[in-house]
């Protein structure tokens, strides 16, 4: 009783942690940049703070309305009922994994660029960071895609076996 | 606190009634180590889910809903092999059931063991239920199939077993 009581806070502390973290980041990031979108000069650059801006409003919101949809507790649902919902939930965070390139990836590197490419005075800079961001997003982009093929794409499949043999007799 | 208390005597009601029978689910649905961890997660999931306990339900069928959908989602992180029919040393599963049992008693728990190993996940589920005497009516309730259905797939089940062992 006093294991699973520890276990269950700890979980909780590390979901607490990890939601406060990531939108502290993302509504700082929408912050700074919006607080510096009227005192720039560059529309380059204001185009690319308005990006991040939005672009960062939007991640924040994307991850909690999958968090909240996730944390939401489903073990008590008829098995018929936990595996469509399951199966749901997971072709919810497939097509996340899948669009990672326009919903997150996009708008950080086409946001940072423009940004950068105003600000700055320097033409070698911009040339360096660009293929820097690049790399980043690719790299970003096939992290995201592996892990819907290998890790979700399974999970789903099985899933949808599950269901398949559950109904295959007649569900009400 | 006081929610904190009636969930608290509600999880050792849980344990009172059914503990025994949760054994038996994960017994079924992992091996080795793995049983070890798929208790806990169970019994971490039935904590988590009693602040969803509707008392109209009855508390075990509701207890049972959260252990076979932990267990099933359970076997989809850890292990994407099927379930064998023997333990990792090659010999067949043993359960806590079959190390206790004597002779023929101990073949037969052995024997029955295999064959819900040997069965696809929601028939296993099914039977299990049936097994551990629960009405067509409370299977139902846990699995979201009619009560014919159940029949149907309970009798399909046995007739298999029938087949299987008794005709050899």
């Amino acid at each position: 009783m006093a294991d699973i009581r520890a276990r269950m806070d700890e979980l909780s502390r590390k979901l607490v942690a990890r939601d406060v973290l990531e939108t502290a980041a993302g509504l700082l990031g929408a912050g700074f940049f919006a607080w510096i979108w009227p005192r720039l000069d560059s529309p380059l650059a204001r185009a690319g703070a308005g990006i991040l801006v939005v672009g960062s409003l939007l991640i924040v919101l994307l991850l909690h309305l999958t968090r909240v949809l996730r944390s939401r507790c489903r073990a008590h649902f008829a098995l018929r009922e936990f595996l469509r919902v399951e199966r749901r939930r997971v072709d919810d965070q497939i097509r996340l994994l899948r669009w990672v390139a326009l919903w997150y990836v996009a708008p950080i590197l086409i946001g940072v660029n423009l940004f950068l490419a105003g600000v700055s005075h320097s033409r070698l800079l911009v040339a360096i960071y660009l293929p820097l961001t690049l790399a980043f997003g690719a790299w970003t982009v096939f992290v995201n895609l592996r892990a819907a093929r290998t890790d979700l794409q399974p999970l789903r499949d099985e899933l949808d076996r599950c269901l398949r043999e559950l109904e295959a007799n007649g569900a009400k | 606190m006081s929610q904190d208390r009636n969930r608290e005597e509600r999880f050792q009601e849980v344990l009172r009634s059914a503990g025994r029978r949760l054994t038996a689910i994960v017994r079924s649905y992992a091996r080795g180590e793995e049983r070890r961890d798929l208790h806990q997660e169970i019994l971490l999931q039935i904590w988590r889910s009693l602040g969803t306990f509707e008392s109209r339900a009855s508390l075990l069928t509701w207890a049972y809903r959260v252990a076979l959908n932990t267990a099933i989602t359970y076997r989809r992180k850890t292990s994407t092999s099927p379930l064998l029919t023997g333990s990792p040393d090659g010999g067949p599963a043993r359960g806590v059931a079959a190390e206790e049992g004597h002779g023929s008693t101990r073949d037969e728990i052995l024997l029955l063991e295999e064959f819900i190993e040997g069965l696809g996940k929601i028939d296993r589920a099914v039977f299990l239920l049936y097994l551990e005497d629960l009405s067509y009516k409370e299977v139902a309730e846990v699995t979201g199939l009619t009560e014919s259905a159940i029949g149907a797939r309970i009798n399909r089940i046995k007739k298999t077993f029938t087949e299987r062992y008794l005709r050899g």
